[in-house]
């Protein structure tokens, strides 16, 4: 077996204990950085899960067989979370750093207006029924999304080379809080559209 | 007595959702963000004499978040702008039998309050508090 995750002991190759606080990169053996292969990522978690089926573990201890599910639960977990541009983003924001959150709540007030304005707008478009009007703006969501997006690795780069990081973290930290926003607005397009 | 959900109570029959015209006299209106779950909460005073006699509220988000708007508008009403300054989102917390989950919902009804206040204030010529 190749030896690909912190999850397993280097040296005799069993299956080690680990805290909740498990870092998901390192389960996956990747490296910790915005950059991923997509490709890599789904290999990684392929293997791992074959690796941590319950079949290998059903004669072992109940020890080792408790830590496997809760193994397998871990990269679940850390697959999900890693696949997704945004929440990879996130997770390592808040690893890179932890104390960036008092500034996190603040959005100018003409964000604010006009999300609150986007989500009047939808629940106008519900009432008259207009199927285009919501797939329309279902796109522009998909659209703003797309490009908050392209603007991450960028964003991660820069925070390596910047002097003054804490510029890059706090467009960053923007970035990310910009688009649970629109998610929450692309969410309710998407159950209206199917309405 | 069948158990009631205070939550399920204030999500089905919101109290004061609608709002006041904002350059109206007397008229404070806060609107505050949940980065987190991306909800969105407007919340709107009408003041006379410093006491806070209506209150309007439209919260797009969860249930939690939508009963914790409604259930300020409510506590407000009737307070002076002090008072309703010291309104904590534990109380709400307290009132709602808020799952820790869903504890920011409460901090985003504060938070909606205070801007409320503070947009009134800023607007009738007296200082805004300092945060």
């Amino acid at each position: 077996m190749e030896l690909i995750s912190h999850l397993f002991c280097f040296s005799c190759k069993t299956l080690q204990h680990f805290p909740p606080t498990a870092d998901y990169f390192e389960a996956l053996g990747l490296s910790c950085n915005y950059r991923l292969d997509q490709e890599k990522l789904k290999k990684r978690y392929r293997q791992l899960a074959e690796e941590l089926h319950p079949d290998f573990y059903a004669n072992s201890s109940k020890d080792l067989q408790h830590l496997s599910e809760r193994g397998l639960a871990l990269i679940n977990r850390a697959f999900e979370f890693l696949l997704d541009p945004f929440s990879r983003a996130e997770y390592l924001l808040r690893k890179i750093h932890p104390d960036l959150e008092e500034k996190e709540r603040i959005m100018p007030p003409d964000f604010l207006e006009e999300m609150f304005s986007l989500q009047e707008k939808l629940d106008q478009l519900v009432a008259d029924h207009d199927r285009q009007g919501v797939e329309q703006m279902r796109m522009d969501l998909e659209q703003h999304l797309s490009e908050l997006e392209s603007g991450l690795l960028p964003a991660f780069e820069m925070l390596e080379e910047a002097e003054k990081p804490q510029e890059v973290l706090e467009r960053l930290r923007m970035s990310l809080n910009t688009n649970q926003y629109l998610k929450r607005l692309l969410e309710r397009c998407v159950i209206e559209e199917t309405e | 007595m069948a158990y009631r959900n205070k939550v399920f109570d204030h999500y089905n029959d919101p109290k004061n959702v609608g709002s006041f015209t904002r350059d109206e006299e007397g008229v404070g209106t806060g609107l505050v963000g949940a980065p987190e779950c991306g909800d969105v909460m407007k919340l709107q005073i009408k003041v006379e004499k410093d006491r806070i006699v209506d209150a309007k509220f439209k919260t797009f988000g969860c249930g939690s978040a939508i009963a914790s708007s409604s259930l300020a508008t409510e506590w407000v009403k009737g307070k002076s702008v002090d008072e309703a300054m010291k309104i904590k989102n534990t109380e709400i917390v307290e009132e709602l039998t808020l799952p820790p989950v869903k504890i920011h919902c409460s901090v985003l009804a504060e938070d909606a309050i205070k801007a409320a206040i503070d947009d009134y204030k800023s607007h009738n010529g007296v200082n805004a508090s300092k945060v």
